[in-house]
This record gives C-alpha cells, structure tokens and sequence, in this order.
C-alpha cells in the first residue's frame, strides 16, 4: 500500500481513479482499454518513442504518448478515435515503409508486435512508398544476429542492456533516418563487450535481434505454432525462471518471464538461454559398450545394462566395494540425487559416494567448522544494495553470468566501487582494482584486511610473502569508507593446498564486516552447481575427503546436463579410457571415452524434479520442459535396471525415492 | 587577486572609467579592432597584428590598442574603431592590413582621419566609454546614428558590443556590470527578484517564448535541496549567431544573468551549453568565468553575501536537438542527446531529473538590466504581449547583413529595407525565413507585420531565436521548404517515429518536385504529413518540422504547382527542369544559348533560324523585350549578365531574315483572330504553319498593336514591326484591316465561319485618373497621344507638359511630348524611382534628354482657365507602409501641396481594353472582370468558355510587356489546335521534324570578368525633334565578345564529361 493521492480522470467516458504519477496508459489499462504500444515494454523504463500509444487528451489537436503521460486530476482521455486511429496506422506504416518489414522472409514471422499491431489496424496494404535504405546485418556473434533492416528503433534492446543487464552494450548512434543501434563504440556484436544474456534479443519486437541457432523454427504467417513451458534453469543454482518454446518437442527458444522479480529482473544468461539450444542438438539415445577390442561400439539397452551390472560385479569382486566411487552431477534433482544415493548404499555400501563440487563444500564446511559456528549468508539482493563489492577468487560472468549483471547494476546504479582478486575476475573499466592473485595468494590477501581491519590485532606492515602493500591499504582504505560492504566468494578460493584456507580467512573478515539484520554476514558465496545446496543438504557429497585417486578403480558418472568432469574436481578419480565402469549422461557422449559402458538417460531437460533455492534454501519444483524420447531411459529405469541385475527384486528406484517436500513448488 | 566585496565594485568601476577617460598624461588615443568570430574570419587578427606591429615601431606610449567583439554589420569587417581624445571616434570598415598601416600612420599617428575609408563616425549608443566633438576633417562621412542599419536599432542586450573588452571583467563592471547581482543578492528576495522578471514581461529569446519569470517561479516552486540554471548557447538554426556575438562580446552578461537566475530558483550550480563549434566563444565563456570566480562573483559566498553559485561550460557536439531543453539535459547528463517527453517539466524534474531552469543567452543577457533598472524600463519598449527588444541574425540577399537589436512590434519590412538597406542584389524581395526549421516563410504582403510573437505566429512563422534570411525573387520556395527539409531529417534525433520517418518521406516529396518528378496529390501528401507529424512528433523540433513546407505551401502554392503540373521552376533555381536559367525564364522558351552561341561562331543565319522557331518577332523583342532571360543569366554570379537582347537584335539587325515558304492550307478549318497585335499575329502565324486558314481582323488601318501605335519609332522603328508582319501575311494569314469586329463585321458572322476565335485586342484606352478636371482641354491619355502620333496625325502638345505615372507608358509619352517640341516636360510619380516600372534605361534616357522628374508627387486636380487646363496641384508625399506588392504606399504629407504649371496634361497611369466584346455578344459566355480584363477558364491559359473562344495578351493580362503577347499567342495556337483536334476526335498535332541546328559547344577555358556591352546610343542633342531610333545596334566585334561572355549553362553534359575526365 502507498500513501500517494489518487488521481480521478476519465478514459473513453469512464471515470477511474489511480495514484498520483500514474501514466494514462496504466490508468487505461486498470480500465481495461487496450492501447496499442511498440516501445513501451513493462521491464523497462518509459520512453515515449514510437508514438503508437499516443491518445487525445482533453480534446487538444496534438496527441500525446500514454505510456510517459501522467495522468491530471479531471484529465479527459479519449484513447481512440478515426483520427487516432488514423495517426497509428500511419505510424506502423511509417514503419513498415521505413525498412524491410518483408514478413514472409522474417524470423520472427508469426511472433513480431509490429506485425501483430499491422494486423489489428487493418494495414492489408501500404499507401505510402519505401524509403528503401539498406543497413548492415551483423552476424559476428555466437548466438545472435542483428538485422539493422528491421529495427524499429523503439530502444528496447538499449534499454534492456543498460537498465537490466547493467552492460550498456547497445546505444542508438547516427542521426535521423539513418538512425541505428550501435554496439559499444562501432563494430559487431561479437567483437563486442557484449555478455550474451540474450535479452536484447528476448525484448526486441521485430525479427531485428534474433537466435541463430532456432532461425526460421516457429515461422508460421500469423501464428505462433508452439507451446510454452514454464519451468526453471538448474545450471548455476539462481533457478532462474525460464519460458520454454516448444515445438515437436523440440526447445525452440528460451526466454524469461519480464517483468521479473528483483533482484534480477527477469533476466537470463548465456547459460540458461543458448545453452540448451546448443546441447540439444547432439543427443546421443544409443548405449556404448567397449567391446574386447577395447572400442567403444553401439549396443542395445538390455546388452548395455549387463555389461555395466557385470564389469561393476566384477570390479566389487575383483577391488572390494572401497575402489568404487560414485560421483554424480549436483545439477540433478534431489530425487535423482536420492536414487543415486539410495542405489549405491543398497549394492555398494563400502563404496564412496560424492559430489562433482564436494571438495568445495569440505573447503567450506571446514573453514566455518574453524570459526566455530555456523553462519547465514546474505541474499543475492544485497548485491544491488552494496556500497563496496570485493569479489574474491569468484568468475561470476562466468559460473553465474546474472551475477556479473548485478554487480555492473551496483556499479553504475549506486555507484558502488568493485574489487575483483583472486584467480577468476570480472574485469572491466569500471573495477576499482583488479588482482590476479592464485588462491593461496588470496587467502593471504585476505587475511592481511582482516588483521588491519581488526583493532584487537597488531597492526604492522604488511606481513604476506610478495603481498602488494599498495593495493592492500588501498582496499583497506575503501573498506573502511564503505557503508554496506559485500563479499562475494566463488570456488577458486579452494584451488590450493589447504582448501579451507581461503573460506577461513573469508568469514573472518565477513565476520569483522558485521552482520546485517537477521544475522546475515555480508557474504555471498557462489555454489558451484545448479543443485549444490541439495546435493550437501542431502548429504549425497561426501563429509570427508574420500582417499586419493590410486584408491579407485572405477564406478559410476552421473550427470544432468553438461557438467565438465576436470574442473568440477575429478582428480579424485581415475582418468584414463575405460577407467570408469559406467558414464551415464544426455548430453556428454564424449565422456563415454572414460567409460566401458556409457548409458544415455534423460537430462535436466527432460526430467522434473525439486532443487533447493540458493538464498533460502527452500525446495523449487522443476517442470520438464520436453518430454523425454522413448528410445532414452529415464533415470529410474537405468537404476532398477542395474539393481535387477545386481540382485532382482530387492531395490527399486521407485520405492526408495524420500525427497523432501518443496517449499514452494512452482506451479506446473 | 582577492575576492570582491560589494563597495569594491564600485571602486573598479571608478577606475576603469577614470583611465578610459584618458587623463592627459595617460593615453590619449584609444584604437579598438573588433575580433568577433565574424571578424577574424575576415582577417582582424592580421589587421590586430600589424598595428601591434605598428605601435611597438612607433614606440608611442599615449595610444591604447584594444580588442573587442563583433560591432554588428558583418559584411563590413574586418573594422577598425579609431578614437582620439576629444574627437569624435571613427570607424573604418573592410580593413585590410594594408589600409591599417596607413590609418595608423595617418590618423593615429599624424591626427587626420581618412575620410575616403572611414564608414561613419560615432558610437551606436550614448552610453560609450569614451567621447569627443567631430573632426572637422570627417564632414562627408556620416555619423553612425544618422546610418539606418545603426540608428534604428536599440542597443540593450548587445549594449556593450564592440565597446568593451570581451577579457575584460573590469570593463564589464564599468559598464555597471555585476551590479545587478549584487542588488539581487543583497537586496532582493528570491521572490522580489522573480516578480521583476515577470512583470518586465520579458519572454524566452530561445524561440517558444515563454515567459521567463514564469518559468522561474515554477522552478522556485519545486522543493529540492539540489536545483540547475542552464543557459541554453547550442545556437543551431541556419543563418543564426545571436548568441555567438553577446558570448564572445559580453559573457560576463550571461553570468550575471545566471548568477540572479540562480538566486532567485535557488540553485547552486549551473551549466552553459555551448556548441564546440563556437570555440571562441567556448574560450571566452572560460576565461569570464575563471575572471568571475577569482573575483568571487562565482563560487560560495559571493561578493560576501553568502550565496554559493558555479558554473560549468558544457560543450556540445553540434546536434540541432541538443537546442531542446530535455535533449540538452539528456546530453549533459552524458548520454546520447535525446529529447525526453514532457511532462514532467524540468521546472520540476530536469537536469539529473532536480529542478532546472533552463535559459536562453539572450534572454540570460537581458536579465541583469531588468533588475538594474527595473521591469518598467525594460517594458517600456515592445508591444502588449512582447516587450523589450529581440536581437535578429539579418541575412540573405540583404545589403546590410548583420546583427540588429530592434524593439519587439518593429514592422517587418523596417527591418529589411530601412535598417536592411533592402535587397543587396537590386532585385525584388520575395519573403523572409523567421526562426530557422522551425520557422517559416513570410511573404511580400506581410511586410507591416509588427515583429512580435503573436503576429509572426499568426502568419505561420516563429519569431524563433532571430534569424532571419531574407530572400529575392531569385529564391525558389519548394527549393527552400526541402532545404529545410533536408536539415530536418539530417538533425532529427530519431528516437520518435513521426519525425524520424515523416520528414524523410516529406523530404522525398519535396526533392522529387524540384526534380520536376512531381505528381498530383503530392501536396495533399504533404500536407497530411505535416499534420500528422506536428500533432505526434514527441519534441519541437519533430513537431515544428513541418512548418517551412506548411508556410511555403500557404503563401507559394502556384509556386509548388508550376513545379508540379508545367514542370517550371518560376524562380529559376531547380536546375533538373531547365537546360539554362535565360531559356527557362524566357516567357516564350527561346533557345537563347544557342542563338548566343551561333553569334560567337558567326553563324547568323542559323541564329535567326533558331529565334524564328519560338519568336516571330526577334526584332521587337531585340528592342523592347523586358528581358526577363538576363536577371536570370549565370554570368550575373561573376560580373554582369550577358547582354541578350541586344545579341538578339544585333542577328536580326545583320543577317537576312530567312525567307518563309508560303503555306498551303491543309486543313479545313478557318480561325478569326481579333487584333493584329504581337498576340494575334504570333496565334495566326502558328495556326497556319498547323495547316489552318487564318483571318485577322484589326480595327486600325496598320496590323502591329501597340508594337506599331504603341510604342514610339525612336524606340522601335516601324520597318523593323512591319517586315516582322510581312513574314506573317507571307505565309498565307489574311489580315483585314480597318475592320472591327462588332461594328465593320458582326460578332454572329465571325461566329458562324469560323470554327474557333482568338481575341487579343490588346488594351488601347487609357484608363482614368477619376480627380478634378480631367475633361479640361489639354489633358489626354498616353495611349491616345501615342495613337495620334503613330497615326501620323501630328497631335499637338504644350509648351509645358506634365506627365502622370511612372511606366514605360509615362516615359513613352514624355519622351515623344519633347520630340513634339514640348519645351519642358514633367513626369510626375508618386513614389520615387526605385519604385518606378518604367525600365531603369528609358527613365535615364528620358532624363538624358531634358525629361523632369517630379517624385513623390500625386496630382490632386487639374486647374485650368475655362475650359482649358493650366496646370496640375500636386500633393507631395512620402512613403509609409508597406502595400502588398511589397512597395512602400505613397501617403500624403498633409498641407505639403503644390502647382505644376502645364498646358497640356498626359494621363499614363494605365490602359485597359476598350470595352467592345461584350456588346459583340451578348450571350454572357465572356466574362470580364471589374477592369474590363477578359477571364479565361482556370486550368487553361486562354480558354475562355465551353466554345471555341480563346483569349490572350494585354487584353486578357492588362498592359504587359511583348514576350508575354507572343507567348499567349503562342499558347492559344496550341490550345486552339488542341481542341480542334479533339472535337475532331483526331490524334494530338505533331509538330514537324525540327530543321537540325549544329550548336556549336565552345566554352572558354578562363573567364575574364569584365562589364557587359553597353549599347551605343544618338547622342542625347540629336534626338530632341527626331524618331529616329536612338539605340544604334552592337557592332560586329562588340556582339562577338559579348556573345563569348555566355558561360553556356545549356552544357550540362559537357561539362559533367569534362569533370568526370578531369
């Protein structure tokens, strides 16, 4: 509830009332009168280019932009007449006319507001002639294209760039007519600054920022020929919301609910956005088993599952269940991480079971063990909040990119200084200081803040081994000066002998920073994984550091999505061809190579599940998006399949499933 | 240097003053070079460092060499301001370095002033720094208030012009600068100082004009810790540079006026947005300010008040939108210059979305007056709604061009022919562009327009930040509505649809119609783009776009349409509707580079070939054409314009006029024509060369018109008008002369034989004067006398004759009265010569030959004893308003009467037909108008009714010149023709195959600029008593270098060819 004054105006003859500052577009809209609107867009702010939302207002012969007036007390609004009606359709001819708005040949065909609003004003035909001026079509980046020729200028993309995403890629550059969207100083998009999140695409109304990689899918004349699925991305732990366009069960696009809930905005990455468009072209339903030459050949499921249940029989005989280590992906759901569980304990109890990201989480565990009580992280709002970010041994643009985008928003919103250290960093010409110190390095760093920081201890020189005093007093200095610090810690601080060295040093000097109300420590620490919370509060990673890798001879790989084993720590296990009994994936054929046996199963895509939130550790129900191929077994079945042949009828997937019951399911 | 407290100001002030006042011992001469952006581009800064040069030579310590900004008339720098003490100062004007060194040595050095080179003397205003008596030496040279451009103006924003020092922030508070602010800080509250402004009435000098202590008090209004002052110098419109003159002469005006601006909204900080493109100024604003803030007067506490203001210069990138308050802010935030919707107004949220205020330099500079010496004084001047005095940008094809403050409610026209000086080029006066592209065009019946907000905007301009481009006949509006245009689409910010799209498709339409590719409905589209963009463009500069289209389309539509329909550019400007500008102006289209090029090769023949082919009298227009061609030719940009009616004469003067192949009627169908004037003739001889049978009828007993009992011998001999009609009659037209159509044959019986009519009876009565006395004896009409003596019939004149009018009518008559052997002759006109019809020749050679002329004189009555007149009472007059011709209206002096004494009295005021027609036929089927002028059918240029009646010449346009006749005449065959052949159902006429002329294509490599050939004339003694023709005819050599002066404009091809060669 607010306490501003409400306004009474009227609209089309009807009285309605709004607060005060209210644009007379919100006013019609309460009243359910539809205006039509191009570069009105309700995650962005208003801007009042197009002119398509123009209405009359107490009769005045020049017409007015709804989405940017506010409403007067009295204000008599009529939002159509002939002549309004009159001014709008020449102004989607204007458009139509003004660049090549040939729909037929549009990627956008089908889902693009300027033909939508062509259609609703009875535009069958074009009274005026073409302007006919050609510009560029930039096709450098990855995953985007930009077709100049069928902008519209509405600055949504521009817009979207600085205020959502905080990159401020995109302006308008040239004058006139010959108007365009730029990107940074000149040149293409990929050659650019920019990020990749892809919503500039999502926001653009036209076909004139478009996915590669889907060109042409939906393309239908007037109708939008998919459905759309709601679900969420498990990659990086955020849980973005996602809106999935399906077509033949294929993923068409993705994109995100606008306007989102902040501190995000709706927004989505590279990650959540291309890179299931990327994956899902190459998917691989056929198991592989090495055959006695010591390849890899094609087999049938049945065939596939006797060989992995025999070589796992065989290596609990050969090694005793201790040389067997299961790992599985903590971007799985919670069920999938249960039934791994659960099926291992049943027929390797001697067995190691862990987690792609346990390491991390031991590193952790230990440093707060180390302080002697646990500690309550600060939500990823405080981001947007902080005066001061000091980001250490993190690559947020690259594990969790929306990160990045909140930390440019603090940037330039609150102006707030950024210091990236450590390995990992997200540079840029706004990062106050930049230091690309190794994680034993960093610790140390860290360490020499907290003992200047603390007035309990002796405050001397600068005691680290080749520590850079200068840049120690400097972010000292700016510390102190700063009023609501963060620190924002990512996996790189456990890359060194002594993991928990880093994380130790950390909440010491979060601790000296204070808490915020409700105990929060001014720390935010990025989770490796889509489900890592899960994965730890399930207790599916291990507690303790299981042995070193000599004593492994194999086990089973269980992965969600594409999951890259080297760097998700799997020193801990044998690395060679054929070292590993079982890889079972969607998406990494290529990790077969380890494997005797590769089982393709359904992945993240094509399953449901509940993950754990990052910031309230509550339960979130994950909808599948497609519905799995028949020729690809679900996880269960693979399970059971195994468990038949270990021992039949003792274990099934089904029965020993205890997930625990979401927080918040998220509607279906 | 300390900071200022109040009682210091007064102490510099003081000593300013007591050092310009040169005290004995001190420096006695002061000498200023005026170093304007205006100036150094034309080479003040050379000028500065000789006499630097100069006075280190000289070693002379009594003389002060100074600098100050732009003095005002631009087409006269650089200038030079010398003043010695005790004389009057003297302003040199278009100083070279050369001229410097010699006015140093002479006037500053040795004490006489040049009067030769000296521009006027004095100071613009009293309130100058530094006075003097005359120098006697200085007689001739005029003193500066006496010069319109200077005198009419009232100095108060551009007060210090030229006077003070631009670096000098102890000159500026000599001239009691800074001491506004010091009583708005000390004295004033914030709402004393806001209830100034309002009631001085002051408006926004940006362009929208709105109220400035408005705007502040709104500003004041809004609560907010942080608030702005801006000063808006993105100066951008076309021809404008007000603001560049008072921030290079006077910043500290503009600070001050921020400094009480600031005070009275309460802010703390403010911004002067100024183009990079004014680097001069950019530099003085920097310097006034870093002088106002060592002094205090910028900065906290100033002058000891406790009231904290800055400022900052903001450079702009040049962006047209950037002069719009929200896009100007949009840009001084740091991003791109945008404009942003309003509301909010950034009274209420601007700069980083705090209360703004944001003004215009002029307005800005005007301020600190208003608070020194009140709002009354300032209102003092103006109108109702518009007080005060507006700087104006004149420029164009005006004399003067330069920066002129006058009071607001001026007449327009004042301003361009009194302190304008009127049109640099000589020719007519066409419109003036107010308020940039923005603004719009005001036309020659507008020229009373008081200049003020409301009446400019009623006449579809602004009056805009001042600009104003004046423009001649010479000017072709659709061509400046699409320059206009043009820079609207190139400045358009893009953001908003209308803009970004509609001034392109207009710019389209508008470039295509100048290309002669013009369609029907072209300017109803528009016409609806404007509107559509003026109601739903987001910012003024999309919403005012429009308004040069919209105001050109109201007062030039047959401008646009000749474009559109003839494919005529009437100004002559649009070069893809022409091959040469003389043929294209050339009522009757002659091919005159050609016929100027055969001259050059010698080809005489072939020359009068080609003027045979659209002219059957060469001859007659070779002597009494009114050369419409030569006021278009090229040459005119270099020099003088080719000299083409001579050259036209001079072919026919000295080739064989080809002899014509009689014709044999080919078709069956007979034309009456009425009237063997040029009209008539030039209709039948086209109509028989189309195969038809053509009688003319001609009431006098000699075919010709007026060319023959018109127009005296002395000017067209008669042989010359009749071997032109024998060349008709040879081709088979039949001619009945002293026959009148009503009287000799009846109307009925030219209607029943023949199948169509053309009436060119031409205008042979004098029209009455309608005052006492003009049936004594003794008072005849031109056209009558002029009848008489062509007759032969001798008419008699007077001893003492007075001529009334002032064309070519009047001269005619003078003329001929004193070949009569009138003893003295007077021609009596009411305005004065510049304002005479009569060609600018024949006055001279009237005057050559003893003719009087009696000038702003209008006769009231003529007087005589009994019946027989003795003279005129003339009412003297002088000139006041503007009439919608553009020419000033003659008004009497009230009681200013005086006696011409004349024993005979000639009327020439105009002609009008003789009003025979109507009797003839009665059916009402022509129709006339209140002068008796026949009407012909809209969209057809001698059509007069649904029958085969056609009309054309002097009859139809009123008394005109030849080249008009024939082209009518012209004109009317093809109509005739043309609807002959479709009564007849029969294909449209194809004209022969055209007998190949080889036109030579020489063009000289260089140019030589030289004056053109004058034609020799009887020496003024032998003409008295004679008709023998007094212009003699070029000879060979004179025709053949006048004929190598034609840059041959027909060559387009060519000279594309040779550039892409080259």
């Amino acid at each position: 509830m607010t306490d501003k004054p409400q306004i009474k105006l009227t609209v089309d003859g009807r009285e309605v009332n709004v607060e005060e500052g209210a644009t007379i577009l919100e006013a019609a809209r309460k009243l359910e009168i539809r205006i039509p609107v191009l570069c009105h867009h309700p995650a962005l702010t208003a801007w009042g280019g197009c002119r398509l939302c123009l209405v009359e207002v107490d009769g005045a012969s020049r017409l007015v932009a709804s989405c940017v007036t506010p409403v007067r007390r009295g204000m008599e609004v009529v939002t159509t007449n002939q002549r309004i009606f009159d001014t709008r359709r020449m102004i989607i001819e204007s458009l139509l006319t003004e660049r090549n708005h040939f729909c037929m040949f549009c990627a956008q065909s089908g889902q693009c507001e300027l033909q939508d609003l062509a259609y609703e004003h009875g535009v069958d035909h074009l009274t005026l002639p073409y302007l006919g001026q050609e510009f560029p079509v930039d096709v450098s980046h990855d995953f985007l294209a930009v077709d100049h020729n069928r902008c519209v200028l509405c600055g949504r993309c521009v817009r979207a760039c600085s205020e959502l995403v905080g990159a401020s890629v995109l302006s308008q550059i040239n004058r006139g007519g010959r108007s365009m969207i730029g990107v940074d100083l000149a040149g293409g998009l990929g050659e650019s600054s920019c990020v990749s999140c892809g919503l500039c695409g999502q926001v653009c109304p036209t076909g004139a920022i478009f996915h590669r990689q889907r060109t042409h899918t939906a393309v239908l004349g007037k109708r939008r020929d998919f459905q759309v699925v709601e679900s969420h991305c498990p990659v990086c732990g955020l849980l973005c919301p996602t809106l999935n366009y399906v077509k033949d069960n294929n993923l068409v696009r993705v994109e995100s609910p606008l306007p989102g809930a902040e501190p995000l905005r709706g927004q989505l990455c590279r990650r959540g956005r291309f890179e299931p468009l990327e994956s899902s072209g190459r998917q691989p339903v056929r198991p592989l088993v090495r055959n006695s030459k010591g390849s890899l050949s094609p087999a049938g499921l049945e065939e596939a599952l006797d060989a992995a249940a025999g070589e796992l029989g065989r290596l609990k005989e050969a090694e005793g269940e201790e040389a067997i280590l299961g790992l599985i992906s903590s971007q799985c759901s919670n069920e999938e991480l249960e039934t791994f569980r659960s099926f291992l304990e049943s027929f390797f109890p001697g067995a190691c079971l862990d987690t792609l990201d346990g390491r991390f989480f031991r590193a952790l565990t230990a440093a707060g063990n180390g302080q002697g009580e646990g500690f309550k992280e600060a939500s990823l709002k405080a981001l947007t909040e902080a005066d001061l970010i000091l980001q250490l041994g993190a690559d947020p643009e690259r594990t969790h990119p929306l990160v990045g985008a909140l930390i440019r928003r603090a940037v330039f919103e609150n102006k707030a200084e950024y210091l990236a250290i450590g390995p990992g960093s997200l540079p840029g010409p706004w990062t106050k200081m930049n230091l690309d110190l190794g994680p034993a390095q960093t610790a140390l760093f860290i360490r020499e803040l907290g003992s200047k920081l603390d007035r309990s201890q002796e405050a001397a020189g600068i005691k680290g081994e080749g520590m850079p005093a200068r840049e120690v007093w400097k972010a000292l200095s700016l510390l102190k000066a700063a009023r609501r610090p963060l620190i924002l810690v990512g996996e790189h601080l456990a890359d060194q002998a002594d993991p928990a060295a880093g994380f130790k040093a950390v909440i010491g000097l979060a601790r000296l920073l204070g808490a915020r109300s409700g105990g929060e420590l001014p720390l935010i620490i990025l989770k490796p994984a889509g489900n890592s919370c899960g994965a730890w509060s399930l207790g599916v990673a291990n507690r303790e550091t299981p042995a070193g890798t000599s004593g492994f001879k194999g086990g089973l790989i269980w992965l969600s999505g594409e999951e890259d084993l080297p760097s998700a720590g799997l020193t801990d296990g044998p690395t060679e061809a054929g070292s590993w009994t079982v890889v079972s994936s969607r998406f990494r054929e290529d990790l077969g190579r380890l494997a005797k046996v590769f089982l393709p199963k359904a992945g993240w895509l094509e399953t449901d599940g509940t993950y754990f939130r990052r910031d309230d550790g509550a339960g979130l129900f994950k909808p599948r998006v497609l519905e799995p191929s028949p020729e690809l077994a679900p996880f269960r079945e693979i399970l059971n399949g195994l468990a038949q042949r270990l021992a039949a009828g003792e274990w099934t997937a089904e029965r020993k499933v205890t997930s625990p019951e979401p927080a918040h399911p998220a509607a279906g | 240097m300390s900071k200022l407290r109040l009682e210091d100001l007064y102490r510099i002030k003081g000593q300013v003053l007591r050092t310009n006042l040169m005290e004995p011992e001190k420096k006695t001469i002061r000498v200023t070079v005026h170093m304007g952006t205006c100036g150094i581009s034309s080479g003040a800064d050379k000028v500065l460092a000789l006499l630097q040069e100069e006075l280190k030579r000289s070693g002379r310590e009594d003389v002060a060499l100074t600098t100050s900004g732009c003095a005002g008339i631009c087409n006269q720098e650089p200038l030079v301001t010398v003043e010695r003490l005790n004389t009057e100062a003297v302003k040199y004007a278009q100083v070279t370095p050369d001229k410097a060194r010699e006015i140093f040595q002479r006037h500053v050095l040795g004490g006489s002033p040049i009067a030769e080179w000296a521009f006027a003397r004095g100071w613009e205003q009293p309130e100058k720094l530094f006075d003097g008596g005359p120098d006697p030496e200085m007689g001739a040279v005029p003193g500066i208030a006496s010069l319109d451009f200077f005198g009419r103006q009232e100095l108060r924003v551009m007060r210090n012009r030229g006077i003070t020092r631009a670096d000098s922030i102890d000159e500026y508070i000599a001239t009691d600068g800074y001491f506004a602010a010091a009583k708005a800080l000390f004295q004033m509250s914030s709402q004393d100082i806001i209830g100034e402004v309002k009631s001085s009435g002051i408006r926004g000098r940006g362009g929208a004009g709105f109220p400035t202590g408005l705007k502040w008090q709104f500003a004041a209004a809004s609560k907010s810790e942080v608030k702005f002052v801006l000063c808006n110098a993105d100066e951008g419109d076309p021809g404008a540079f007000m603001d560049r003159c008072v921030l290079e002469s006077d910043p500290h005006a503009v600070l001050e006026g921020m400094i009480i601006a600031a005070k009275a909204i309460g802010a703390g900080q403010g911004y002067i947005y100024c183009r990079a493109e004014y680097p001069l100024a950019v530099k003085t604003l920097n310097q006034a300010i870093d002088q106002a803030r060592e002094y205090g007067l910028l900065g906290s506490d100033i002058l000891g008040s406790g009231f904290e203001f800055d400022l900052e210069v903001y450079r702009g990138a040049g962006a047209f939108v950037c002069g719009e308050e929200t896009a100007l802010m949009t840009s001084i935030e740091g991003k791109r210059g945008m404009p942003r919707p309003r509301p909010p107004f950034p009274a209420v949220q601007g700069l980083w979305k705090k209360p703004t205020v944001l003004n215009n330099v002029e307005t800005l500079a005007s301020i600190p007056q208003i608070i020194l010496k009140g709002a009354k004084w300032f209102a003092s001047i103006g109108t109702a709604t518009s007080k005060g005095t507006k700087v104006f940008a004149l420029t164009g094809d005006v004399r003067n061009v330069g920066l002129v403050e006058v009071p607001m409610g001026i007449p327009l026209g004042d301003i361009i022919f009194d302190i304008g000086g009127g049109m640099a080029t000589g020719k007519k006066f066409k419109a003036v562009q107010l308020g940039g592209p923005s603004g719009g065009c005001v036309p020659v019946a507008h020229l009373n327009t008081p200049v003020e907000y409301e009446s400019i905007v009623k006449l579809g301009a602004i009056v805009g930040s001042g600009g104003m481009i004046v423009m001649d006949e010479d000017k072709c509006m659709v061509d400046v509505a699409r320059f206009f245009m043009e820079f609207c689409v190139e400045e358009s910010c893009g953001k908003c649809t209308p803009c970004r799209v509609g001034t392109q498709q207009m710019l389209n339409i508008l470039t295509r119609i100048c290309r002669g590719q013009g369609r029907e409905g072209d300017l109803e589209s528009l016409e609806r783009w404007a509107v559509f963009i003026q109601n739903s463009a987001l910012c003024g500069l999309g919403q005012t776009a429009p308004n040069p289209v919209l105001s050109t389309l109201r007062y030039f539509r047959e401008e646009y349409e000749a474009h559109i329909r003839d494919k005529r550019c009437p100004a002559v400007v649009c070069g893809d509707l022409f091959e040469s500008p003389c043929q294209h102006a050339c009522p009757a289209g002659m091919d005159i580079p050609a016929y100027v090029a055969l001259v050059r090769a010698d080809q005489l023949e072939e020359a009068y070939r080609v003027l045979l082919k659209t002219n059957p009298f060469p001859s007659v227009c070779g002597r009494v054409c009114d050369y419409v061609c030569e006021s278009k030719c090229r040459r005119a940009t270099l020099d003088e314009p080719v000299n083409i009616r001579y050259l036209k004469r001079f072919i026919t003067d000295n080739a064989p006029r080809p002899a014509p192949a009689p014709k044999a009627p080919a078709r069956r169908e007979r034309i009456a024509v009425v009237g063997a004037g040029p009209s008539g003739l030039t209709a039948a001889r086209e109509l028989v060369l189309r195969g038809y049978q053509v009688t003319v009828f001609e009431e006098l007993p000699e075919p010709g018109g007026m060319l023959r009992y018109g127009i005296p011998a002395y000017r067209l001999p008669r042989e010359v008008v009749a071997g032109e009609i024998k060349a008709i009659t040879d081709l088979g037209v039949e001619l009945k002369l002293n026959t009148r159509v009503g009287r000799e044959i009846g109307w009925e019986d030219v209607e029943n034989d023949f199948q169509a009519i053309y009436l060119a009876p031409g205008a042979h009565r004098s029209l009455p004067l309608g005052i006492d006395g003009e049936n004594l004896e003794g008072v005849v009409g031109a056209v009558e006398l002029l009848r008489q003596l062509n007759l032969d019939q001798n008419p008699p004149v007077g001893r003492q004759v007075a001529v009334i009018g002032g064309g070519n009518s009047a001269v005619d008559a003078a003329r001929s009265a004193l070949r009569l052997g009138a003893e003295k002759v007077t021609l009596l006109y009411r305005r004065t010569r510049e304002e005479m019809p009569a060609q600018v020749e024949e006055i001279r050679a009237a005057e050559e030959e003893g003719v009087e002329l009696e000038l702003l004189a209008a006769p009231i009555r003529f007087a005589g004893a009994g019946n027989r007149v003795e003279g005129v009472v003339c009412q003297r007059m002088s000139l006041g308003p503007f009439d919608s011709s553009g020419r000033r209206r003659p008004l009497p002096i009230p009681g200013a009467e005086f006696w011409v004494p004349a024993d005979q009295v000639i009327s020439a005021i105009s002609q009008g037909p003789e009003a025979f027609i109507d009797q003839a036929k009665g059916n009402g089927e022509i129709g006339f108008d209140a002068k008796g002028l026949i009407l012909v059918k809209e969209g057809s240029r001698t059509r007069v009714g649904q029958t085969l009646v056609f009309a054309g010449g002097d009859a139809v346009t009123g008394p005109g010149k030849v080249i008009w006749a024939i082209a009518d005449g012209r004109a009317a065959a093809e109509e005739i023709d043309a609807a002959i052949r479709a009564k007849n159902g029969e294909p449209a006429f194809e004209p022969p195959a055209e007998e190949e002329i080889d036109i030579p294509a020489t063009i000289d490599e260089a140019v030589t600029e030289g004056p053109r050939a004058q034609m020799p004339e009887l020496e003024a003694g032998e003409r008295r008593g004679s008709f023998a023709e007094v212009e003699l005819g070029f000879t060979r050599e004179v025709a053949l270098a006048e004929a190598c002066r034609c840059l041959r404009c027909d060559l387009k091809e060519v000279a594309e060819e040779g550039a892409e060669a080259a």
